[in-house]
């Protein structure tokens, strides 16, 4: 964030909860897309707790509990306008209309975002990665 | 009433906080603040600095430290006129 005092380094933040997820590919207790304010919030932890964030870039911040300092989730700002223009590989994931090829009822539609929506939020935390210089790479070799 | 509240910025603005704006929004995606609405006001009407925002002509940003840790409490308000804007979003940061 341009012109505001950092008041936490990136380095004091704690990435282990998000290497799990990335691992595991689980289903995520809380992701959520909003498109008013065109943006997306995943968190590896259920909504409520205190959470925080910590701007990584101009759109991305990862979310920590400001207790541990463990990063338990993501927000994106801008996510179609501004996110998904720059990486193709999210942009990739995101066309819901691949993954409902075949969907014969609503039930069909749910269990595909069911699966869809983790591997959008795995795609979201390599990019973060990719930002933050790979330090989730390097707590999870899977992924490097 | 309409607004949950009516805030004046140092700069003469009025910023409003809509209902809908603020539960299917901002505490959909933000629980962590239920309680945080009069805080949200105070920080328009007693921000530590008022910015830009990047990516939106049409958005300001307001940010005052939080008395507890090192955060600040970051509002984000859409203009709809030069003096009229509506809270837009609001969240916890660390300036980071």
């Amino acid at each position: 964030m341009a012109g505001v005092e950092a008041l936490v380094k990136t380095s004091d933040l704690k990435l282990q909860r998000l290497a799990e997820l990335t691992r595991t590919k689980q289903a995520l207790p809380h992701f959520r897309y909003d498109p008013i304010l065109d943006e997306v919030i995943f968190l590896v932890i259920p909504p409520g707790s205190d959470i925080v964030g910590h701007y990584v870039d101009d759109h991305v911040a990862v979310l920590y509990d400001p207790g541990t300092m463990d990063v338990v989730g993501l927000e994106v700002e801008g996510f179609v306008k501004s996110f998904l223009p720059k990486y193709a590989s999210v942009s990739k994931v995101w066309k819901l209309s691949d993954w409902c090829k075949g969907a014969k009822d609503f039930g069909d539609v749910q269990i595909k975002v069911e699966m869809w929506e983790p591997v959008v939020a795995a795609e979201v935390v390599r990019v973060a990665d990719r930002i933050l210089g790979g330090p989730i790479a390097r707590l999870e070799p899977a992924l490097a | 009433m309409p607004w949950l509240f009516e805030a004046l910025d140092p700069e003469g603005r009025r910023i409003t906080c809509d209902h809908n704006q603020w539960f299917a929004h901002i505490l959909a995606g933000h629980p962590e603040l239920k309680d945080g609405l009069q805080a949200v006001k105070n920080v328009i009407e007693q921000p530590l600095f008022i910015c830009d925002d990047a990516d939106h002509e049409d958005r300001i940003v307001y940010y005052q430290r939080q008395p507890t840790g090192p955060l600040y409490l970051r509002v984000v308000a859409k203009l709809t006129t030069n003096d009229e804007g509506q809270v837009w979003t609001a969240h916890l940061m660390d300036g980071g």
